[in-house]
């Protein structure tokens, strides 16, 4: 203890031949402690304490809120011959949302990490108010990324994340398939992030699109082929707890008919409070206008049959002109090959100079030019910007943008142009 | 008469490495979010305002070293006598504390955030109080071999996290120049100023470091590059969070979590955080530095280890009464306290020089 002192003194004072000695004791433990400060949670993060929640639902009640959190649960896959990784839904309520998230504390004895929560599902009663009273927790919390995917669904979330489905052990990792970078590319949904959903609620416009995902049950041939595998671990069983809240294991033990997940509608929000909804072909025409889709599938009529083009790249362009009329100009390069017809064709028919490519190709512009206008128009008529024309009045042309911010979707024309190149 | 202290030298390299790659990371934390309250997509035009003014701090700085090769201290001293020296280094050593809150309450606040994923224990934050008490206990030198390690530590994850945050922008949200009023410019240099207040943290260096032929070129580029980095910084980040800046703290442990690959690989971009981080540190213990040596010579005290540790206890106790009150503390510097670091960051640094012309006018009349 002495020598201990008398080293703390020369470290101050400086006059102890050991001073250098000190020195070096100090900078061992600071290292030391910096090591803990950089890289701590040694005790706090347990596997067997901790839930991981790869997603939530969340479902607005008339006394607060409804969350459906689904876990994790690591299990030894040997263990009962199953495959995959368990998951259990735990649904919580809460006045707010972090107070129902904290009961899965409570309630499991699990402390939720949400660093891991990928997918953010509303249910419909969450949309029919403002949904950022759901989403400002999420926003706030630093412990979730904002940049979760984000999506909409008809009825209770809660049912949504529940749904068994052959496609994966987790509803959660089923949802996410269907909104994956790929979904998107080929415009089969328009998935959004909850970063991207906020940042269009707090802008000019105030309008932003969510996914509609939902559950479509298969066919009983589909589910005799499919549902087998890993049904054992998928679904839960719902059992009541204290205060209606559920928490329920994926046991198995009831059958469910077994249902697969879309995500091909679109929801549309304006001020935050869900106003319509774009159907499978009108989102994919907006889908069309707002990324640039490779080798999307459009099937399209054409005299007696039915033809499938594959637009293998789409370059769309909005541009927005205000003079005397504001006057937005959706120009759409397609570039598009004749994938399949209803009734067989010869070959050279459907090549690049053949009989039908070109008179189909100009009857899918003209249809596509058509049908963007109606879309728009259907928008324009549920006050959502779909084109973006309040932020390109921001960004474009700023000089007008106090004069006509308020009357500029109502009053701003339409230009439509849609050019398809022929491509094998 | 007061000790002249015989300060080993800052060299030239040291001082550009300081201002192009320390100085930055002050404005990487809590000053986007501050600027695009305020200024909105304008946000960087307060931000070049603001690092105009902070670089005529580092051009009468470099004037004085260029001019003399006393310390502030001498300096005053010669001028305007003893006390008035002392007292001045009396101030100079509260403006360095009073500096030094906002980097500490933020740092505190961002690594738990950042580095934590559930609450973390009252004492995690204390090895950042023995660095900086050890770091304040050390000369000059150390604050030369900051900039050194800094070189490293910043460039990389700087470079990597741009890298990874750029597919996620939408750089024309940055569109109009000019859309917001000048007041609201003016209102952001106002509110961000405690993040702009480097120029006063170079003053006590004089004397310490030595002006050598070619060094304001070499300063120029540095700090050209440090407005760069800034700027670039800035409009990365707007870019990304567009309208939700406002609402993002901690800047740049974020802006890079969106990159495609990092929901496969996991957040490998905190490593880039943490080396980042470890600037902060020395930045945030760079005004402490300060105002222990300011105060030990003020007061003629050689050992700076007694008066270091004293400072760092009352420091973490600070924190710990004052981390809950984080936001209070924010609304009293960015609202009411900035025009002190107006003060001592821009206008007491210009005013210095004038010392020199006095001194000569003295000679003159002997």
């Amino acid at each position: 203890m002495k020598e201990l002192l008398s080293k703390i003194k020369a470290f101050f004072c400086g006059k102890n031949a050991h001073a250098k000695n000190a020195v070096r004791y100090f900078l061992i433990v600071v290292a030391f402690l910096m090591f803990l400060f950089f890289s701590n949670d040694f005790d706090l993060i347990n596997i067997q304490q901790s839930a991981i929640v790869m997603a939530i639902g969340i479902d607005k009640e008339e006394e607060g809120f409804s969350i459906t959190s689904q876990i994790a649960v690591p299990s030894a896959s040997s263990s009962q011959g199953e495959k995959g990784s368990k998951t259990v839904n735990v649904v919580t309520k809460g006045k707010t949302v972090a107070q129902a998230l904290e009961k899965v504390n409570e309630k499991t004895g699990w402390y939720p990490k949400l660093v891991f929560c990928r997918l953010l599902v509303l249910g419909e009663s969450a949309t029919q108010e403002n949904v950022f009273d759901c989403l400002e927790y999420f926003l706030r919390d630093e412990y979730i990324t904002d940049g979760c995917l984000l999506a909409a669904c008809d009825g209770k979330a809660e049912e949504l994340l529940s749904t068994q489905t052959p496609i994966d052990a987790s509803g959660a990792l089923a949802i996410e398939k269907v909104l994956s970078n790929h979904a998107e590319r080929v415009g089969a949904s328009l998935p959004n992030t909850l970063r991207l959903f906020a940042a269009s609620y707090f802008g000019e416009a105030k309008s932003g699109f969510l996914p509609l995902v939902k559950a479509e049950p298969l066919s009983p041939q589909e589910q005799g082929q499919g549902g087998g595998s890993e049904s054992s671990s998928s679904g839960q069983t719902g059992q009541s707890g204290q205060n209606g809240e559920k928490s329920g294991g994926q046991s198995g033990q009831e059958s469910q008919p077994e249902k697969v997940f879309s995500a091909s509608e679109t929801t549309l929000f304006v001020d935050g409070k869900r106003i319509g909804k774009l159907s499978k072909e009108e989102s994919f025409l907006y889908a069309l206008v707002k990324n640039q889709l490779r080798l999307a599938s459009y099937t399209l009529p054409y005299g007696q049959e039915t033809y499938t083009m594959t637009i293998k790249r789409s370059s769309p362009s909005v541009k927005l002109e205000v003079g005397k009329e504001a006057k937005l100009t959706v120009e759409l390069a397609l570039t598009a090959g004749v994938a399949d017809a209803s009734q067989a064709k010869d070959l050279p028919d459907t090549a690049d100079e053949g009989d039908f490519p070109k008179p189909l190709l100009q009857e899918a512009s003209k249809k596509l030019e058509e049908d963007i206008r109606a879309l728009f128009e259907k928008c324009r008529a549920l006050g959502f910007d779909l084109f973006d024309a309040i932020d390109k009045l921001q960004k474009y042309e700023n000089e007008h943008f106090e004069d006509k911010k308020d009357t500029l979707l109502q009053e701003v024309g339409l230009s439509v142009k849609v050019a398809v190149r022929g491509i094998r | 008469m007061i000790k002249d202290y015989k300060l080993p030298a800052v060299n030239t390299r040291q001082l550009c490495f300081l201002i192009a790659f320390l100085f930055p990371i002050a404005r990487f934390l809590e000053a986007p979010r501050l600027l695009a309250s305020a200024a909105k997509g304008d946000l960087l035009i307060p931000a070049l305002l603001s690092l105009l003014l902070q670089g005529a701090s580092i051009a009468a700085f470099l004037f004085l070293s260029y001019k003399t090769d006393k310390t502030l201290f001498q300096l005053i001293e010669n001028a305007l006598g003893k006390w008035v020296a002392k007292a001045v280094y009396f101030l100079l050593t509260a403006y360095y504390l009073f500096a030094a809150v906002l980097p500490l309450l933020d740092l505190e606040k961002f690594s738990y955030a950042a580095f934590f994923d559930t609450a973390p224990t009252t004492f995690s934050f204390a090895p950042f109080f023995l660095l900086s008490a050890f770091l304040c206990t050390k000369n000059f030198k150390a604050v030369g071999r900051s900039a050194d390690l800094c070189l490293f530590l910043f460039l990389l994850p700087f470079a990597g996290i741009l890298l990874m945050s750029i597919g996620s922008g939408d750089f024309s949200s940055l569109l109009p120049v000019f859309s917001e009023p000048f007041k609201s410019s003016l209102k952001a240099v106002a509110v961000t100023k405690p993040h702009f207040a480097d120029g006063a943290l170079l003053l006590p260096l004089l004397g310490s470091y030595k002006y050598e032929k070619g060094a304001a070129k070499k300063a120029g580029v540095a700090f050209a590059v440090s407005v760069l980095f800034t700027l670039l910084f800035l409009a990365f980040f707007y870019s990304v969070y567009t309208t939700l800046s406002p609402r993002e703290h901690y800047a740049f442990a974020k802006i890079a979590q969106y990159f495609p690959a990092l929901a496969v690989v996991g957040r490998i971009d905190l490593i880039l955080v943490y080396l980042l981080s470890i600037v902060y540190l020395f930045y945030a213990c760079l005004p402490l530095q300060l105002a222990v040596d300011c105060f030990c010579k003020a007061v003629n005290l050689e050992k700076k280890g007694l008066y270091s540790a004293v400072l760092h206890i009352g420091l973490f106790v600070f924190v710990l009464f004052f981390n809950s009150r984080y936001d209070a503390v924010y609304a009293l510097y960015s609202q009411y306290l900035y025009p002190l670091f107006f003060l001592f960051a821009d206008l007491l640094p210009l005013l210095f020089p004038l010392l020199l012309i006095k001194k000569k006018t003295k000679a003159g009349t002997k």
